[in-house]
């Protein structure tokens, strides 16, 4: 099945962060279901469950982790709040109220 | 730093903005609620004379739900637009220290890019997404369907479709080291069970069909990128047959001819080429980051995708309207995926990536479209009648070198063009006067230029000349000199003319 589970096996758990190389193995049907993002200086990189660094590793390839991301929500201080969001329209409202009134 | 915004204060922001200037914008809500029922609603501006046909540009955001920077791009870029306009003043983009000079539009510039669009918005086109990340999973990509296919190998439930794979161009066909799957359990690019299966890409097809786009715009995070089509196999420009229309699609396999190249008309990879390049160079003017512009399977091979079926809907159907398709990829990598997606200082990319947005606002205002309104008023059927003919002749100088030339330095003189016909009243009203007669030539073949055509011909290129860019002078001043030997010559001869003679 390769990594076809995807990160769904994962929740509640750690995402990692990592780039691929091709050691002995060219079977990219075991690349399946990864979260592939923008390569990485040229490198495959990823979003990995740790049984797919498994699966992957299994089929012959190489895998740097470099990160791992534990699976949740957004950091809550990322997220604006109503007042904040209030106070942005009330200082673009002003702005085109005075542009159209001079 | 608080930064984004939910779904629902998303729609409040540009509800906000439509409550104090409804007469250049309103609010509209998009056909179809989400999967989970909300209600998704969008921003059109659009400032001036109420009647008549515009250009048509189409702004995207939130399609990936964690690739939050780009629906508060779009909002933020409403409110720059809508300040300028009232207040006058021009746009810069800048990120101070970084030796970039700014991007700046003119006061003039935005007014003629709100006065002659249409400009569609819609900044969270993904909201159950687009919360999902905020509540529960900062790396949420795709729509939230509940239960796409049979319980996964793992014993979770499959959800979500990807919302840039559900599109009736090559769907579900699987390219080689293509970034879709047809497996419900796929985490990020699961193409659907069919076309168009999901109310969100629905969306798109309607927004696409109900309105004229020329201009449409799917943004992005992250890569620095500017794509445009193909995504699904290699371009090329000399065998119309060999095109997409001839494949068999959901076959969750790749395209059975390994060598298959995509058709693209060379007209508009021209276009696309020339109009991405000036993306790339204005977005390098915000603080020096050069983002690279080409074919979207540069990126990786796709299918499904909003931008590529915008653009293939004239293909499939000739009396569509021809939609240029873009994906703009904004942001850098900064060292892992989830601070790539959405950094706690959001600010520096959000401004490249308005600048991406307006440069491209920039470039779908068509000059001869702006003067050719003024010229036949309120009479929208003669207008359009009249200036297709002058647009046959415009499309004809891609036949020659020389024309393409032509073509290239009229697109380098636009942003200038079109400032002076905003602010210069005699100006505007010798181009007014040259776009009716070019009108009234190409109408009239037995017609033809008179010395009087001429002078306020050459009138109107010295004063371009003049606030031109130094480099382009030399051509204006071969434009002149050319110009002064059509006296006496018709439309067709005035082209033939121009088709042998490069202005470089």
């Amino acid at each position: 099945m390769g990594a076809a589970a995807g990160l769904s096996d994962t929740v509640g758990g750690v995402r990692l962060e990592a780039t691929i190389h091709p050691r002995r193995s060219a079977d990219l049907e075991a690349l399946r279901g990864l979260d592939v993002l923008p390569p990485l200086d040229g490198a495959l990189h990823v979003l990995m469950s740790p049984s797919q660094v498994a699966e992957v590793v299994a089929a012959g390839y190489e895998v740097r982790v470099f990160a791992a991301h534990p699976i949740g929500p957004l950091d809550p201080s990322l997220i604006m709040d109503d007042a904040t969001a209030q106070a942005w329209i009330n200082d673009r409202v002003a702005k085109i109220r005075s542009g159209r009134k001079s | 730093m608080s930064v984004y915004r939910t779904a629902a204060l998303l729609s409040q922001a540009i509800q906000g903005l439509a409550n104090v200037v409804p007469a250049l914008c309103e609010t509209f809500t998009l056909p179809e609620p989400s999967v989970e029922g909300v209600v998704i609603s969008g921003l059109h501006i659009r400032a001036g004379d109420a009647e008549g046909s515009r250009n048509g540009v189409l702004l995207l955001g939130g399609v990936h739900a964690r690739e939050l920077m780009n629906p508060e791009a779009i909002v933020d870029l409403a409110a720059d637009l809508l300040i300028s306009y009232a207040q006058g003043t021009d746009l810069t983009y800048v990120v101070p220290g970084t030796g970039a000079h700014g991007a700046t539009w003119a006061a003039s510039a935005i007014r003629v890019m709100l006065e002659s669009l249409d400009i569609w918005m819609v900044p969270c086109s993904n909201p159950d997404g687009h919360d999902y990340v905020l509540s529960s999973d900062d790396m949420w990509r795709k729509n939230r369907r509940p239960r796409t296919g049979p319980t996964c190998s793992d014993g979770t439930e499959p959800v979500g479709v990807d919302l840039n794979r559900n599109c009736a161009i090559m769907w579900g066909v699987i390219p080689t080291n293509g970034e879709i799957s047809c497996d419900p359990c796929d985490y990020q690019v699961y193409c659907g069970p069919a076309a168009f299966s999901e109310p969100e890409s629905k969306n798109i097809e309607q927004l696409l069909s109900e309105f004229r786009i020329d201009t449409f715009a799917d943004v992005h995070s992250y890569d620095e990128m500017v794509l445009y089509p193909w995504g699904h196999a290699s371009s090329q420009t000399t065998d119309p047959a060999e095109n997409f229309t001839t494949l068999p699609t959901g076959t969750c396999s790749p395209i059975p001819d390994g060598s298959y190249r995509e058709y693209i008309d060379p007209v508009d990879l021209l276009k696309l080429q020339s109009v991405g390049a000036q993306i790339v160079s204005d977005v390098a003017n915000v603080r020096g980051h050069i983002y690279s512009a080409g074919p979207s399977i540069g990126l990786y091979p796709t299918t499904g995708t909003n931008p590529e079926y915008a653009y293939s809907r004239h293909i499939v159907d000739q009396s569509a309207h021809r939609t240029y398709g873009w994906t703009i990829e904004t942001g850098p990598f900064v060292g892992t995926a989830p601070d790539s997606f959405h950094p706690s200082d959001p600010s520096q990319t959000i401004l490249d990536t308005k600048a991406a947005m307006l440069s491209l606002l920039m470039q779908s205002v068509c000059a001869i479209d702006l003067i050719g309104t003024q010229v036949f008023g309120s009479n929208a059927e003669a207008a359009r009648d009249q200036l297709a003919g002058l647009r046959n002749r415009r499309d004809a100088l891609w036949e020659s070198n020389a024309g393409r030339a032509w073509l290239e330095l009229y697109r380098q003189l636009h942003p200038t063009l079109l400032g002076r016909i905003a602010t210069d009243e005699v100006f505007r009203s010798h181009a007014t006067h040259l776009v009716e007669t070019a009108a009234f030539l190409v109408s009239n073949p037995d017609s033809v230029l008179s010395d009087d055509n001429i002078r306020h011909g050459l009138s109107l290129i010295d004063d371009l000349a003049a606030i031109s860019p130094e480099y382009l002078r030399p051509q204006l001043q071969t434009a002149s000199a050319l110009f002064q030997t059509m006296s006496g010559l018709n439309a067709e001869a005035a082209l033939a003319v121009v088709l042998e003679q490069s202005p470089s």
